[in-house]
């Protein structure tokens, strides 16, 4: 695992606790995004700035249709902001085509959905490889092996997402969010689907590859417990981050 | 990696899967079998025709190559004439009549003797040669066929035949009656559809043809030999536009299955297809998947449509003898070609409507 926070000089610094000033590695400015639901233009997001420094782990919080998973979806580069900048690593995801969002997709940002969201037919080793062949590196049979001895998934690989608990599916999908090293990992409520004991495991796996190998991790979640394992919490309602004020 | 997916797509749906294999394995037999069974009945009548043993026929002017289409309006007296033209050895009448009684005949009425001369004669396989004006003589299919035996008395053209011998298939008919019978029968008295003529030597055809040429000005004079090429699709008027509808019609199937498929494929995989765009997948890697996906199962059922043209050969032949099938390794490619094609073009909009989907909506469907 070579994942590391490049430190930078602060030109528009940010200071994570504990850590230096850093360049925002995902800053957002003035984003919007509409909805069209027949003539209606639906706002989810309403100029929302918002900014995350490398290495760092930010949980967002709110409540339902506030806004988070678009949050989520824009700066991954899934949805299209209609207004505003999204920048990722210094690259501007609104001045790009789909195209190059789907590369910039592919090298830069990590997913994990709240449903797993593995592919039923392959096997927990191919739902991990496809990530591997998609990139474009081919399989890295070391870094296949690092990931997921890290993750405790070395005696299920050869099973399928049905013959896997919950847990464990939730820990391939990490496991193939992280094989090629994204600068950062977007989590849609990975929690969402387990019990307690799977959350809890899900959650210090997160911090783990965050602590220990520096990755930085935004992730959305209506648990208030599950951001005690973040840096830090950023709260949103109706469309914008009312950082400091618990949206609930 | 692809293959991986894309095997394990295609065993996730096994009935789905195995419908359009099937499909295109019904696709490509039909092309295969039914050029098959028009050229195989094409060149093994041209064979037949051929293996008369004559160097070249003579009919009325106008006729076609398909002789058995054509009336009896030559005088028989014309054979004298042929025979006194140097090179020819020998001249042998035929009357051809055309019957549907039973089945599709052409029956030859010939002279026993002239035919011998100029055939060689025929292989008996059981019975004897014609002798009386109602022997009936049947080639071994014919006789496999209509359930023939020799003794065996067999309706044709509304008369009664007794049927005398059983034949090796290859002369020129199936079926073969006295030609002073069969004159009388289709009222056609003295009257012949054609003469073969049996050179003395096969390289004095064309000194033959000439003279014929010079004698019988309109006459349609052929060197037997070039029957086989004569007797292909593109010379039979319609049968190749039967040929290029019957195909269509088998893309059609092919096309429209495997577009179902496909399509109903990229229905279900449509979180799927989100969960690869979130990983990075582009268009192009879309579209590939799927239609590598569908060569796959199209591949699948180019070879199984290969077996099931041998195996429907084999069933045809057991049931209908006398309707060869022609299988070539040319037209089994070809219709693979065609079947893939057809699936290319079924899969491509299917292909294309994935490449396009929007990834969250695709995330979120259910």
């Amino acid at each position: 695992m070579a994942i590391t926070a490049t430190i930078q000089q602060p030109a528009e610094g940010l200071i994570v606790p504990g850590k230096k000033s850093l360049e925002p590695i995902l800053k957002t400015e003035n984003l919007w995004k509409l909805y069209h639901t027949g003539k209606v233009d639906v706002p989810a997001l309403r100029g929302v700035n918002f900014a995350v420094a490398p290495g760092e782990s930010v949980a967002v919080m709110g409540p339902s249709g506030c806004g988070k998973s678009s949050l989520l979806y824009v700066i991954g580069g899934l949805a299209q902001a209609s207004k505003g900048r999204v920048l990722v690593d210094g690259n501007d995801l609104t001045a790009m085509s789909d195209a190059e969002r789907t590369k910039l997709r592919r090298s830069k940002i990590g997913f994990v959905f709240q449903r797993f969201n593995l592919l039923p037919t392959l096997t927990a080793k191919g739902n991990i490889a496809i990530a591997q062949f998609i990139h474009g590196d081919g399989f890295d049979p070391h870094r296949f092996d690092v990931v997921t001895s890290l993750l405790g998934l070395a005696g299920r690989l050869q099973h399928k997402p049905s013959e896997l608990s919950g847990g464990e599916q939730q820990r391939v999908a990490i496991a193939r969010a992280i094989i090629n090293e994204p600068k950062i990992l977007l989590a849609d409520e990975p929690t969402g689907n387990l019990d307690s004991k799977n959350s809890e495991a899900v959650l210090q796996m997160l911090r783990q590859l965050n602590k220990d190998l520096g990755q930085t991790i935004v992730m959305i979640t209506h648990n208030p417990e599950a951001t005690t394992y973040f840096d830090r919490v950023v709260h949103m309602r109706d469309g914008v981050i009312v950082d400091g004020v618990p949206a609930d | 990696m692809m293959g991986e997916l894309i095997v394990r797509n295609l065993l996730h749906r096994p009935l789905r899967t195995l419908i359009g294999v099937l499909a295109v394995a019904v696709e490509v037999a039909l092309v295969v079998l039914i050029v098959g069974l028009t050229s195989g009945m094409l060149s093994e009548t041209a064979k037949r025709i051929e293996g008369i043993g004559a160097d070249v026929m003579v009919q009325p002017p106008a006729a076609s190559f398909l002789i058995g289409i054509t009336g009896a309006p030559m005088p028989i007296k014309i054979g004298d004439k042929l025979a006194e033209l140097k090179y020819v050895r020998s001249v042998a009448p035929a009357l051809l009549q055309f019957s549907s009684q039973g089945g599709v005949d052409v029956v030859y009425g010939i002279d026993r003797d002239s035919f011998r001369a100029v055939s060689g004669g025929f292989v008996f396989l059981q019975g004897r040669d014609m002798e009386g004006p109602d022997d009936l003589l049947v080639d071994d299919l014919a006789a496999s066929a209509k359930h023939i035996q020799v003794g065996d008395t067999f309706r044709l053209l509304n008369h009664d035949w007794r049927v005398v011998a059983i034949i090796e298939h290859g002369k020129g008919a199936r079926l073969f009656v006295p030609l002073a019978t069969l004159q009388d029968l289709v009222g056609a008295p003295d009257r012949a559809t054609i003469f073969w003529l049996k050179c003395t030597r096969p390289e004095h055809t064309d000194d033959v043809m000439d003279e014929i040429r010079h004698l019988l000005p309109g006459y349609t004079v052929r060197p037997v030999s070039a029957m086989l090429t004569l007797m292909t699709s593109t010379n039979i008027p319609g049968l190749q536009t039967f040929i290029n509808a019957m195909i269509s019609l088998a893309v059609a199937i092919g096309l429209l299955v495997i577009f179902l498929t496909m399509y109903t494929t990229v229905l279900e995989r449509t979180r799927d297809i989100g969960v690869l765009k979130s990983l990075g997948a582009g268009r192009a890697f879309i579209v590939r998947a799927l239609m590598t996906e569908s060569a796959g199962l199209c591949l699948l059922g180019i070879v199984a449509g290969a077996g099931l043209s041998y195996a429907g050969r084999a069933a045809f032949h057991t049931g209908f003898p006398t309707l060869p099938i022609d299988i070539t390794l040319g037209w089994v490619l070809r219709a693979g070609g065609i079947a893939l094609a057809g699936a290319m073009l079924g899969a491509s909009y299917p292909a294309w409507m994935a490449s396009r989907k929007d990834p969250v909506e695709a995330l979120s469907y259910d």
